[in-house]
């Protein structure tokens, strides 16, 4: 039971198609649901199968989506309205916001341009969103009575979270995908040390430490600046969201900061829904952004105007961002079938581009590309590769481990042999597990079983003011707590010794050891005691000795009590003491014995 | 509309009046002994015992506590009678209350601090509640601090303080902390005490653990050398859980490698030994890449300061190791570099351009930062700009003191020039500014930098060409590079001109040699064929022209290469703008030269003036100083090294001619002789003297005490003068003017060795006690009689003027700014300030048409002091007083005018506030403008207010 099993239906040793399942305290909890877009029939879903035939509410406790990226949440519809599942479904606000945008639009192409069937529709869409259950940074949300699961800032695009999920004394960081360097729009990836049994990070860029953003963005910046000064056409295709809004915001306070006068476009279908979202989720962007919507709200682009397909043809220097970000469709394959031919123009590719694309081959160099229908297009502008990715490198993966402490990593959402390299690192440099789960193989992360114990405060209290009064602290010191160990209705509690027997109804009964020394010494008992009563004294410092009444004399919980015999000088000494003051009562037998028989 | 201009206008010329603070009866007792302020608190305090419920109380103590200290003698009583209260209250609230007054009584003076001391120690064994234990603590360490270093009384606080370290609290055991901190005696061995605060460092609580580190900083501050051996105690804290626990953790640190920086430490894991300054640079190198922000800024701010690190860390905090899918990369700056060196440019159209290189052993790369491994990458790249701006700092501080370092972080500081907020991008120009003596720059890195002249933001702009006039170029490519740049930013922006002459004025000698290579390129000089003339009032012409001409004091044989328009304007220019213009040896021009060699006598003729004037007095005293004065002015404008002393001397000398005037006249003291004619004259001058003695005490700093003494004096005089007028010639009332004139020289008291006239006028005043106007001006006038002539003159060498020059607008263009008439229309002030002393006075004066003038006050952060780079070596001794400049937007309204019309800005200083008893704000005595003293000629701004179209 206390072994924790994650078994990845999608990213495990991959990228795309993120969907990974949890098992922990007898919970299971999916994080992520994404779909593959390289493939176009069923393997482009985890395989839903694998967890339970036909309802899956059973079965699965709640979902958690990172981000709105459609490899983190594209499956989602078909899981709830067509596999079907009712459980609640957990993501960020701006993440609730933007994720039926992309499905949406990601629906059109595949049901519109591709023909397909058997696809799910916008109902789908608005029904599923209905599910969802949108949470807060920082926010604990109790899923049932034992899922606790918390969001932590991400960077990476606008919303995105990583979660710690929590069942009893289990915990899991998932991170999503995550940013330790902050940019533009974003901020850096945060947490705080939370210890978890598991972190599973993805492991994008495994093997990468990455230079200085400052560097790739001067010289992004200053060959757009050349370009349009000597009158040239920038060409940058882009992915609809997440970069293009860092590259307006770049391009946007460059214009504002050099006075620049060139019209900046931006053709990208859905960003102008999504660009309203980033201006109301301001809370969720940087630094900069933060502090200065007040007098501008960064997001309101003042130089950045909607691009017509007229433009294409208006002479003069301009700037174009255009989908899709592999120019192997769309508006930025047109516009680059027009401005190729042009040495003053230029394009930039700011993202990876798949082998087989019109951007690969442009990439790689070719000064002919042949498109679509045989036509050969001749390459004359420059091509810049600028990379602007927003994964945390290397670096940064070692950083958050170092930041929240896990027990073990496990990774995903990365190359398998990249993995390897990390996960070694991470087991040299850490000296903690590391695992690397492919896709459907699960992995057994042995936790060790912890049984939580209440403690009474009252008792805490008084136990930790006698360690207060004992003198400074000094951690080589043990402390001791003297209580009950009460098991009741499968509860640990430690109890305050007279609660404890008052709750179980019980009497209190002492165990009390007596022994009696004969002793040789002249005199009366009174004078015997006080004698007795100095060598204490003189011997022990820690322990106070207190003269009773009856002419005893006590020591804690020992008493010692003097009777004369028959004979003159023959003393017999009763001591008596309870068993919690065992030690006590020896040493003082033994140090009298020393002294006076 | 009008509420509108009203509203617009209120908001930027608001003058912010303080109210005088009475203290106001509090509301919620009803009880009516408090009503009145000034009651004799004895009185009130034995009232203490009858105020039943504790919310009264505690509003009688707060009372009590504002009207601290009390007149009375009897504090003692009080104090009683407040232990007393304190005895019987059962709240915790009003105890801690009655703890407080007790420790504010270390603020009445002569208030004997023992016994307070005693009174608390007696408290304290009986307190329960933690709260009022811990502010009673906090209090005998304040009272405590009063103490001499060997007094008894300070062992038993310290006794007590190390008990009640063992109180189960944390707030009492940090106040107990804090107070060993502070009141330890470092003199003595006090091993036990640093070894009882260094365990509590191991405490469960991380704010008795913060407590405890603060404390021995503390320590640490007061002289105790903190021991060697705790070291690797705090550095296993810097893991602490807790943010505050890391910071104070790693401030240890940082006094441990400042105390033994040459002591060794092992590296855990192998057996290498470093010093101690290194091991704690590394250490706190690594808290850059802490999870807390804070954490975070102190290291970064601490690294500034660890200069005596090994140059091998330092250089590593600027190394990251790049690899791509597990080969080496290079980092950008490492690609740059290289192109650089091979000669060959990067071609741009490479995909594959930063293509990974050599294969990395997976064994060999180390992923978490071992050492101070790119501290200051990470540092720069902060998601907080307190972390990136307080890393800045750090990196300069540490370049200045290691030019290698220096060199390195070039790179670094550039790209800092990209940062998204202006205030990081400004610190980065301003680093780079003070280490460009230690760099020379290559001509890849002057590109990326001079891409940044195009910044629309003037404070940039500004910035980067203090750093050019300071940088060193390596190559005539470089300043050729440079030159063009400037001219390219001069035709952009205007405003710009003087900023990029001053950068080209530097620039010039900075780089003789190169700029030689380029004269004939750069003047257009051609062997054979005479080229056309360029127009000497071009600005781009004026800036090639100042960076040849300032080249050429250092490098002779740019002279030969000069033609003879070049030489004609070079004339013209050394006449024009002579302070950017070096004074040359040019051939050919001997005659004027010669001129200008010759000395020009004007000490010797100082010297002669002065001896006149201090010469015995004679009967017609105030011709000679007439003379004198008009000698003294004509002077200030011959010789700009003595203007400003000698300026100040005329002032003075005004002034005084001025009192005699007033005082000779018949009817200035006498109302009755009424020739209203005689009467007017002497109003006017009494006018007069007060404007010129306000100049004289406000327009002047960089003075010697004697020198502002002697200006007080002038000023004090002027003041009688007025009030005894007031008095005898008028029948206003001369209440408030007397106190305040009394005020005046009751400020004056603490200085010894007075002038004349100030002296006896303290000692005179200090003999009655009755300051009525009429006893007063009774007393004055004889004084005043007594030293109508007396003034001792010297001559004050150091004194600095204060003037200002208004650069924009310039008043020159006809163009009027349209606005909406009743609406506001911001118009940019640029000025510089010399010598401003007081700059809670200065004031934009704005005059419309219409015969308004408003005051407007500056916004405190568009008055910045201008750092001067390399001030002319003449004036060293004007370095104390800073160069202020003033750029704001000045907002004018106006209602609507038939044509446009002139407004006039002018810099003033409004000395309404100090000068002007609160008493007298109503009074129609003054004119409306005479506590203004005026900067600088008006410049006038053409303005038409338009009316609004209705209808649209």
């Amino acid at each position: 039971m206390t072994d924790i099993k994650v078994t990845p239906l999608g990213a495990g040793q991959d990228v795309g198609r993120s969907c990974i399942l949890l098992q922990m305290g007898g919970k299971n909890i999916m994080l992520d649901c994404g779909m593959h877009m390289g493939y176009n029939d069923e393997r482009r879903f985890p395989d839903f199968s694998y967890i339970a035939d036909g309802n899956l509410t059973e079965s699965l406790d709640c979902v958690i989506i990172s981000h709105f990226h459609l490899d983190h949440c594209g499956a989602l519809p078909f899981m709830t309205e067509m596999v079907g599942y009712n459980g609640p479904i957990y993501m960020t606000h701006p993440t609730k916001a933007i994720a039926p945008i992309l499905l949406e639009d990601m629906r059109k192409v595949a049901v519109e341009r591709k023909g397909e069937t058997n696809f799910f529709t916008s109902a789908h869409i608005k029904d599923c969103m209905k599910k969802v259950i949108a949470v807060t940074l920082h926010q604990t949300v109790q899923v049932d009575s034992e899922i606790e699961i918390k969001a932590y800032y991400a960077g990476h695009v606008l919303g995105a979270a990583m979660f710690h999920v929590k069942v009893g004394n289990q915990s899991v960081v998932y991170t999503g995908d995550y940013n330790m360097t902050p940019d533009r729009h974003l901020g850096a990836a945060w947490i705080d040390k939370c210890r978890p049994n598991i972190l599973i990070s993805e492991s994008t860029y495994a093997t990468t430490i990455r230079d200085s953003k400052r560097c790739r963005e001067r010289d992004f910046l200053k060959k757009v600046h050349d370009c349009v000064d000597r009158g040239g056409k920038v060409l940058i295709p882009v992915f609809a969201l997440g970069r293009a809004q860092e590259l307006c915001i770049l391009l946007e306070t460059y214009w504002e900061r050099m006075n620049l006068k060139a019209p900046i476009y931006f053709a990208v279908g859905l960003t102008e829904k999504a660009n309203n979202y980033y201006k109301m989720f301001i809370t969720w962007t940087n630094q900069k952004i933060r502090k200065t919507f007040v007098q501008r709200n960064m997001f309101e682009f003042k130089h950045i105007r909607p691009f017509d397909k007229s433009y294409a043809d208006t002479p003069g220097p301009m700037v174009v961002f255009a989908t899709p970000g592999m120019l192997h469709a769309g508006l930025s394959l047109q516009l680059f079938k027009k401005w190729a031919p042009n040495e003053n123009n230029m394009l930039i590719m700011p993202g990876y581009c798949v082998s087989g694309t019109v951007g690969a081959k442009v990439l790689s160099g070719a000064k002919k590309v042949e498109i679509e229908n045989r036509q050969v297009i001749e390459v004359k502008m420059s091509v810049q590769y600028m990379s602007f990715s927003a994964h945390a490198d290397a670096k940064g993966i070692m950083q958050l481990i170092q930041y929240c402490e896990p027990q073990n990593v496990l990774l995903v959402h990365g190359e398998g042999v990249k993995m390897e390299f990390l996960k070694q690192k991470i087991q040299q440099e850490y000296g903690i597990d590391c695992y690397m789960p492919a896709n459907g193989e699960s992995a057994y992360i042995p936790c060790k079983p912890v049984v939580p114990v209440d403690v009474s405060l009252s008792l805490l209290k008084k136990e930790m003011a006698l360690y207060d009064t004992v003198g400074a602290p000094d951690p080589k010191r043990p402390c001791r707590m003297h209580g009950i160990l009460v098991m009741k209705d499968n509860v640990l509690k430690l109890m305050e010794p007279e609660q404890a027997f008052g709750e179980l109804g019980l009497n209190r009964h002492s165990i009390r050891f007596t022994s009696c020394i004969q002793l040789r010494l002249p005199g009366t008992a009174s004078r015997a005691m006080d004698q007795i009563q100095l060598i204490l004294n003189s011997q022990n410092t820690n322990y106070p000795v207190k003269p009773s009444d009856e002419g005893m004399l006590n020591l804690e919980s020992v008493s010692i009590k003097m009777e004369t015999t028959d004979k003159e000088d023959r003393k017999s000494m009763m001591i008596s003491w309870a068993l919690q003051d065992e030690d006590l009562a020896t040493w003082i037998m033994s140090s009298l014995r020393q002294v006076i028989v | 509309m009008a509420v509108l201009k009203k509203r617009a206008l209120a908001e930027y010329s608001q003058v912010v009046q303080e109210e005088a603070c009475n203290s106001k009866p509090l509301q919620l007792m009803k009880k009516p002994h408090l009503s009145s302020a000034g009651e004799d608190e004895l009185v009130t305090i034995n009232t203490l015992g009858k105020i039943e419920t504790s919310e009264e109380l505690l509003a009688y103590l707060n009372h009590v506590q504002h009207n601290l200290p009390f007149q009375t003698d009897d504090k003692v009583v009080v104090v009683r009678k407040l232990i007393d209260t304190y005895h019987q209250s059962e709240y915790s609230y009003v105890r801690l209350k009655i703890v407080c007054i007790l420790g504010d009584f270390s603020k009445v003076p002569k208030f004997d601090v023992q016994f307070i001391i005693n009174e608390i120690i007696k408290l304290l064994s009986t307190e329960t509640s933690h709260k009022v234990c811990a502010s009673m603590i906090s209090k005998l360490k304040k009272l405590g601090s009063l103490l001499s270093s060997d007094s008894p009384v300070l062992g038993k606080i310290i006794t007590i303080g190390t008990k009640l370290l063992n109180n189960s609290n944390h707030l009492v055991k940090c106040h107990c902390l804090s107070l060993l901190g502070d009141l330890v005696n470092v003199n003595y061995l006090q091993g036990e005490n640093v070894n009882l605060i260094c365990k509590f460092t191991k405490s469960q609580d991380p704010r008795v653990r913060t407590a405890a580190y603060d404390a021995l900083l503390q320590l640490h501050e007061r002289g105790q050398k903190l021991e060697l051996c705790m070291y690797s105690d705090v550095c296993s804290a810097l893991q602490d859980d807790n943010e505050n626990v890391r910071q104070s953790a790693m401030r240890i640190i940082w006094v441990l490698s400042h105390t033994y920086p040459e002591s060794c430490v092992v590296i855990p894991g192998c057996q290498d030994e470093v010093h101690l300054v290194d091991d704690a640079f590394a250490k706190i190198c690594q808290a850059i890449g802490d999870l807390s922000v804070n954490v975070r800024t102190l290291a970064a701010e601490l690294l500034g300061s660890m200069v005596n690190v090994n140059p091998h860390f330092l250089e590593q905090t600027l190394d990251k190791k790049l690899m791509s899918d597990m080969r080496r990369k290079r980092s950008a700056h490492e690609r740059h570099w290289e192109t650089v060196t091979s000669g060959e440019w990067a071609s741009g159209a490479r995909w594959a351009d930063d293509k990974p290189r050599e294969n990395l052993d997976a064994e060999s790369v180390s992923l978490i930062h071992s050492g101070a491994c790119g501290a200051f990458v990470h540092g720069l790249e902060d998601e907080f700009m307190e972390v990136r701006s307080a890393s800045l700092d750090s990196l300069c501080q540490l370049a200045l003191s290691n030019p290698r370092f220096a060199t390195l972080s070039l790179d670094f500081l550039v790209d800092m020039f990209n940062d998204e907020i202006e205030e990081v991008r400004l610190k980065a120009i301003d680093c780079m500014t003070k280490i460009s003596q230690l760099i020379v720059l290559r001509e890849d890195q002057l590109e990326i930098i001079l891409g940044v002249l195009e910044d629309s933001n003037v404070e940039i702009r500004e910035g980067l060409h203090r750093m050019l006039g300071a940088c060193r170029l390596s190559t005539k490519a470089c300043l050729k590079l440079c030159v063009q740049a400037l001219l390219d930013n001069l035709k952009r922006y205007s405003q710009d001109k003087r900023s990029i002459w001053r950068c080209l004025q530097l620039l010039g000698p900075r780089h003789p040699d190169l700029t030689l290579l380029l004269v004939p390129e750069l003047l257009t000089v051609h062997p054979f064929f005479d080229m056309p003339e360029a127009d000497v009032e071009d600005p781009s012409y004026v800036c090639v022209l100042l960076l040849v001409f300032n080249a050429a004091q250092f490098c002779p044989q740019i002279l030969s290469l000069f033609e003879e328009h070049i030489r004609r304007h070079y004339r013209y220019l050394r006449d024009t703008i002579s302070n950017f213009v070096p004074h040359l040896q040019l051939i050919g021009d001997e005659a004027m030269e010669g001129q200008i060699e010759f000395d020009t006598n004007t000490n010797y003729f100082l010297q002669n003036v002065m001896s006149r004037l201090n010469q015995p007095i004679s009967t017609n005293q105030i011709k000679v100083w007439d003379a004198a004065c008009h000698d003294l002015i004509r002077l200030a404008q011959i010789d700009s090294n003595l203007a400003h002393g000698v300026e100040l001397l005329a002032t003075q000398l005004e002034c005084h001619i001025l009192i005699a005037k007033v005082m000779n006249s018949p009817a200035w003291i006498d109302s009755s002789s009424l020739n209203v004619q005689d009467g007017d004259v002497v109003k006017n001058l009494i006018d007069q003297l007060q404007r010129r003695s306000l100049r004289l005490q406000y327009m002047f700093s960089n003075l010697s005490t004697e020198e502002m003494l002697l200006i007080q004096s002038t000023r004090l005089q002027a003041m009688a003068i007025q009030l005894v007028y007031i008095v005898r010639a008028s029948n206003t009332s001369a209440l408030a003017l007397s106190d305040h004139f009394v005020s005046r020289v009751e400020a004056l008291k603490g200085y010894g060795n007075l002038p004349s006239f100030a002296g006896s006028i303290v000692t005179e005043i200090a003999r009655v006690d009755d300051t009525k106007p009429g006893v007063l001006s009774r007393l004055l006038l004889p004084i005043l009689q007594a030293h109508i002539y007396v003034a001792p003159f010297c001559l004050p060498v150091k004194a600095f003027k204060l003037s200002a020059d208004i650069l924009e607008p310039s008043g020159e263009s006809d163009n009027p700014q349209k606005f909406l008439a009743g609406f506001v229309l911001g118009v940019v002030l640029d000025a510089e300030i010399q010598g401003l002393a007081h700059s809670e006075y200065l004031r934009v004066r704005v005059k419309y048409p219409d015969l308004n003038a408003q005051l407007i006050i500056p916004q405190e952060s568009h008055l910045k002091i201008v750092k001067q780079y390399s001030k002319n070596e003449l004036n060293e001794n004007i370095i104390t007083v800073p160069d202020h400049r003033l750029r704001t937007s000045v907002l004018v309204s106006h209602q609507v005018w038939t044509e446009s019309s002139h407004i006039e800005l002018s810099l003033v200083l409004d000395v309404t506030d100090p000068e002007v008893p609160s008493a007298l704000k109503r009074w129609r005595g003054f004119s409306e403008d005479s506590f203004i003293i005026e900067l600088c000629k008006p410049v006038r701004v053409l303005v038409s207010p338009k009316p609004i179209k209705r209808g649209i």
